[in-house]
């Protein structure tokens, strides 16, 4: 009886979908690198330019410091307004979402698409959209937050409401209790800490998110540095740049710590 | 009139029987004992008792009134009377103890969750839900998180939170199985109150039959979906309760569970 079976080959020859697979990625690429026209002058080129940009930038222009105080100020708003809002309309949106809690599955495919289209859109897109809807501002801006946060956190909400064990509600459901108080008693309770660790993220995510909204007229700091850099004003677009980071780095300290306290 | 009472009861899932025809009675005052194998149909015996399954045929009957095919708010308040205590426990982890007392009185209080939430529960429902801890001996923990609390504590919460409700029976399926000998005790001395000095009716299903004579007014034993005795009928062996759980008894559900 032979119980010894061969010692597997270093190297084994791919199959051909393999070599095909690969074949057209490098021709993908090379194309690619052709059309941008990706050449080692207009890099060195831009590095150039980028030493020019730093010259300038060099050193930051703190003049108007409480004009960009405010339209941070305002970015802010917008970020906390719009979470603050979408987090709120993402509980009732994950509630019908979640497999365990909607009240029909007709109604969670339904919510489920109206959520992946929410978040696949991206905010920018919303942003356009809602400028021409309420004008420049940071209204739009805020609109913009509140669609991109119902389609990520209400997707997690939902997600995590359906890993909820159904014991405890079930031992509210048979003291009597209706729907909608096994979900405030039992469910909201078990996931409340991973929805405040989601709304918390979407908040830093909002903030950077809200930055980029002001370029397209929605309001905020955007709007400070993108006509800055219109201007040339290359040192004032770096202070903006500076104070973005630093609060984007300080709420992320603020936002750790309460992640701490309530997980 | 028995507190509760299951007459004929057929079960089925996806066309496997589990309950083929259970007669069931449990008397106010009295701690009736359910035994059986695994698999033998006590859970789900209990889940048709306490209306979370519905049952294929017969009916069940709490104090006097059929409960069997219920919906919505009739069948709200027909579990309202029946108060379960579970194996998991099944309390609130992330709430107060005190927060999971108030919880039992859900399903009577108008306005649901809103009317026994700590903050804005009236007082008369307050004072009950520590008078209701007193009588477990947790009266002191009330404002821990639940989830401190060791397994032995967190089922006498759950049996707090089920004189809570005010219910005129108190289903228990396996609520010591996962406690240490002291804390069963514990749990199975408390059951025994309940009935004795609240006059409801007690049902707890088991698995120690060590237990059984302690505790038992009454025993059934439950074996491959029917009942295989009664003690209020028969006085029954020790070595018949454990013939319960012999490979034949064992056997016997998988053949028909295939047929
Ligand atoms: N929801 C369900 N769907 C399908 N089959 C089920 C379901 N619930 C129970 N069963 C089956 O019914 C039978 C009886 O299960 P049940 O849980 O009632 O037994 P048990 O007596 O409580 O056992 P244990 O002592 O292990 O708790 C088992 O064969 C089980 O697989
Ligand atoms: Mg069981």
């Amino acid at each position: 009886m032979n119980t010894q079976a061969a010692i597997p080959p270093r190297w084994r020859a791919p199959r051909w979908t393999v070599w095909a697979t690969w074949a057209v990625f490098l021709a993908i690429f090379v194309q690619g690198v052709v059309a941008i026209k990706l050449t080692p002058e207009r890099l060195l080129r831009g590095i150039g330019n980028l030493g020019d940009f730093l010259a300038r930038a060099f050193p930051p222009d703190t003049g108007g410091l409480d004009a960009v105080a405010w339209a941070m100020l305002e970015t802010l708003n917008i970020a906390i307004v719009g979470v603050s809002v979408g987090v709120v309309l993402s509980v009732p949106f994950a509630l019908l979402a979640a497999r365990n809690t909607t009240p029909h599955m007709l109604v969670r495919s339904t919510v489920r698409l109206v959520i992946a289209t929410l978040r696949t859109i991206p905010d920018l897109i919303w942003a356009l959209i809602f400028v021409v809807a309420v004008g420049l501002g940071p209204l739009a801006g805020v609109l913009a937050i509140v669609l991109d946060t119902i389609g990520f956190a209400a997707r997690f909400f939902a997600e995590r409401i359906e890993e909820v064990q159904p014991g405890p509600s079930e031992a509210l459901a048979s003291t009597g209790a209706g729907r909608l108080s096994v979900v405030m008693g039992a469910i909201l309770p078990e996931t409340f800490a991973s929805m405040t660790a989601t709304s918390l993220y979407s908040v830093e995510k909002a903030i950077r998110s809200a930055v980029t909204l002001g370029l397209v007229g929605a309001g905020g700091i955007g709007v400070e540095l993108a006509a800055s850099m219109r201007l040339f004003q290359y040192d004032r677009a770096f202070m903006i740049i500076l104070v973005i980071l630093v609060v984007v780095i300080a709420f992320e300290q603020v936002s750790a710590s309460i992640r701490r306290r309530v997980i | 009139m028995p507190g509760l009472e299951a007459r004929s009861v057929h079960k089925r899932f996806d066309g496997r029987v589990v309950l083929q025809g259970v007669d069931l009675s449990v008397d106010r005052g009295l701690v009736t004992i359910l035994l059986g194998a695994n698999g033998s149909g006590k859970s789900t015996l209990i889940r048709c008792l306490t209306g979370l399954e519905r049952i294929d045929a017969g009916e069940v009957w709490v104090a006097g009134e059929r409960t069997d095919g219920l919906r919505g708010s009739d069948l709200r308040r027909s579990r309202r009377r029946v108060a379960v205590v579970f194996q998991q426990f099944n309390i609130i982890g992330n709430v107060s103890v005190f927060q999971n007392v108030l919880n039992g009185a859900m399903g009577r209080v108008p306005f649901g969750v809103l009317g026994v939430l700590a903050p804005l529960a009236p007082g008369r429902l307050r004072e009950k839900a520590m008078y209701c801890l007193a009588r477990v001996g947790l009266a002191d923990r009330a404002d821990h998180p639940a989830r401190t609390l060791s397994g032995g504590q967190q089922q006498r919460v759950a049996i707090a939170r089920a004189l809570m409700q005010e219910a005129e029976v108190v289903i228990a399926d396996e609520p010591v199985a996962s406690l240490d000998p002291e804390a069963g005790r514990a749990v199975m001395d408390l059951l025994v109150t309940v009935a004795r000095e609240d006059g409801m009716a007690v049902l707890v299903s088991l698995h120690q039959l060590g237990l059984v004579e302690q505790y038992g007014d009454r025993t059934v034993g439950l074996k491959a979906g029917r009942v295989d005795f009664d003690t209020r009928f028969e006085a029954v062996p020790r070595d018949r309760m454990e013939a319960l759980y012999l490979e034949d008894a064992v056997a016997q559900t998988s053949l028909e569970d295939s047929a």
